[in-house]
């Protein structure tokens, strides 16, 4: 489904990280890189080469926005998964941005990744 | 547009400034009101005193007058000389007397008063005229005719007249004086009224201003009462986003725990064990913790005896030995699963898999260059019969446990004896004993 395509996965939980890790293997992906902190995730999402990323809300205490704003000027899609509930701050600010709201169901991630990807 | 706040509340004068003005005002009040009371008393009192004067001026007039006449008639009764002694006082008396009444009476005398005034002095220098025309006459030997004046009746229609005179003088007099003493009294009754209004005023005001008081104190109150409750409010709106939020990632994590365990084994038994195991860990650890009572984090030493010491066998050893390490809750899973995997694998293959092996996990802080890091070595010895090795392939519990230890900020290092595992694991912690992570 995910058709080799290179994810970078930022998640500061480890547990929930080899489990991305996990999915995107089994769906077809591959991790280009996985960030557990706030400052390795920024300097991948500058300098990584992938084609999506999947992004935790809160990371150590930080919001995401940082990396997110990187990859929107590069033009990367990316997709959120977050415990936190904000779909409408994020829409609001990111414009129609795919949200999956932890705990999220493989395939429900899978899909969001696979719609990013081809929009 | 809404009018622009200045931020700054119209001042309101306070209610001690109110009662202190209207105590003020008051008090004004009060004097002008008893100042004017003794003013009249004042004019009343000096008018008693210049009406018994005058009243006593009338009298001696009337009195010199009866004087005069009474001399002149006991003279013509019995020719005797003695009797006209007095006459000469008399008249003396008289003059002095109008004058006097006169002076009294300057600049304040009445229109009628000034009339009747007049009025007496032409009848007294009548009357005198005719005294004195009697006695010459009689002086002169002419006695039949001083007796045929006398006769006639104008002496005494003269005295009568002086008579009406000064008793209505005296009348208007006495008039004058009550007239005083009605004003001074009017006053008086006036002042007693003024000040019992004031009184009452005032004491009306200090009651307003008590019962103001009472209720802005209440007021300060609710006030407060208010504020407990919005910061308790919002305290308890915290804690609930906060543990709505620690309870749906346990959920995420519980998730990726039977998914990733699920992924890895073959035989859904041992994955479904495996998963359950790691679950129970996980709650385990975080039993130490809490978001309710404010329980924010655990230690080391609690950590070891809830995960690693639960599991031991009764023949089975376990030192821990270090200082107290505080672990913040967002880092209990990692550190927990860590300590997790390391107990399934000695269970599994090392130390634990042996009916008396022993794990010693000792542990020490040190600090260089400014950063304090823990040390945490992990020791395992196995029974001197047996002997074990490494497991030939890396699983997800090793994986998983690298991960955390990213997670962590920190870095270890396997060695596989004979014995069993050494590991030593060194994690970065804050400067005062509490587990940093690596977002520090």
């Amino acid at each position: 489904m995910l058709d080799h395509k290179t994810i970078l996965i930022v998640e500061d939980e480890a547990m929930i990280a080899c489990d991305l890790e996990d999915v995107v293997i089994c769906h077809g992906g591959e991790v280009a890189a996985l960030c557990l902190d706030i400052d390795t995730a920024i300097a991948e999402a500058r300098e990584g080469t992938f084609d999506a990323a999947i992004l935790d809300y809160n990371i150590g205490g930080r919001a995401v926005h940082e990396v997110a704003e990187i990859l929107r000027r590069r033009g990367i899609p990316f997709v959120f998964n977050t415990a936190i509930g904000q779909r409408d701050d994020l829409t609001a600010r990111y414009g129609p941005v795919e949200v999956c709201r932890k705990p999220v169901k493989d395939q429900e991630l899978v899909g969001a990744l696979a719609r990013a990807l081809a929009g | 547009m809404p009018a622009e706040h200045t931020g700054e509340m119209p001042v309101k004068p306070s209610v001690l400034t109110i009662a202190l003005s209207g105590g003020v005002l008051a008090l004004i009040i009060a004097v002008m009101a008893v100042s004017l009371t003794l003013n009249a008393e004042a004019r009343f009192r000096s008018q008693a005193l210049r009406s018994t004067a005058i009243i006593r001026t009338l009298d001696r007039i009337q009195l010199a007058a009866v004087t005069a006449e009474t001399s002149q008639r006991g003279y013509l009764i019995h020719g005797n000389e003695i009797y006209l002694e007095p006459f000469g006082d008399a008249v003396a008396d008289l003059h002095a007397n109008i004058a006097e009444y006169e002076r009294l009476l300057t600049g304040i005398a009445t229109a009628t008063q000034q009339e009747r005034i007049d009025h007496l002095k032409d009848l007294t220098a009548f009357k005198l005229q005719e005294l004195n025309e009697v006695l010459n006459l009689y002086h002169s030997d002419l006695k039949e005719e001083a007796y045929d004046l006398f006769a006639t009746g104008r002496g005494l229609r003269a005295m009568d007249s002086i008579r009406d005179v000064v008793g209505a003088l005296e009348n208007e007099e006495q008039e004058i004086f009550e007239t005083s003493r009605a004003k001074a009294s009017e006053a008086r009754q006036r002042t007693i009224w003024t000040l019992l209004v004031l009184t009452l005023l005032s004491l009306f005001g200090f009651v307003l201003a008590y019962i103001n008081h009472l209720r802005s104190d209440r007021l300060t109150v609710v006030e407060q009462h208010a504020a407990e409750l919005a910061e308790a409010r919002e305290q308890a709106d915290l804690l609930s986003r906060e543990l709505n939020h620690r309870v749906k990632n346990l959920f995420a994590i519980v998730q990726s725990i039977i998914s990733a365990t699920g992924r890895q084994e073959s035989d859904p038994r041992i994955a479904a064990s495996k998963a359950r195991e790691r679950v129970h860990a996980l709650s385990m650890a975080h039993s130490l913790t809490s978001t309710l009572d404010a329980q924010q984090e655990t230690n080391l030493r609690d950590l070891l005896d809830m995960i690693v010491r639960s599991q031991m066998m009764d023949d089975q050893t376990m030192n821990g030995e270090g200082p107290h390490i505080a672990v913040p809750a967002q880092f209990v899973t990692p550190l927990g699963m860590i300590l997790h995997e390391l107990t399934t694998n000695a269970i599994k293959y090392g130390a634990w898999s042996s009916e008396s092996g022993r794990i010693d996990v000792r542990w020490s802080s040190e600090t260089a260059d400014d950063a304090e890091k823990l040390h945490m070595d992990w020791t395992e010895t196995c029974d001197s019969q047996q002997s074990v090795t490494a497991p030939e392939k890396e699983g997800f519990g090793s994986r998983m446990m690298a991960m955390s230890l990213v997670q962590l900020g920190g870095s270890q290092v396997r060695q596989w004896t004979p014995s069993g595992l050494h590991l030593r694991i060194t994690l970065p912690l804050d400067g005062t004993g509490t587990v940093s992570g690596r977002n520090k």
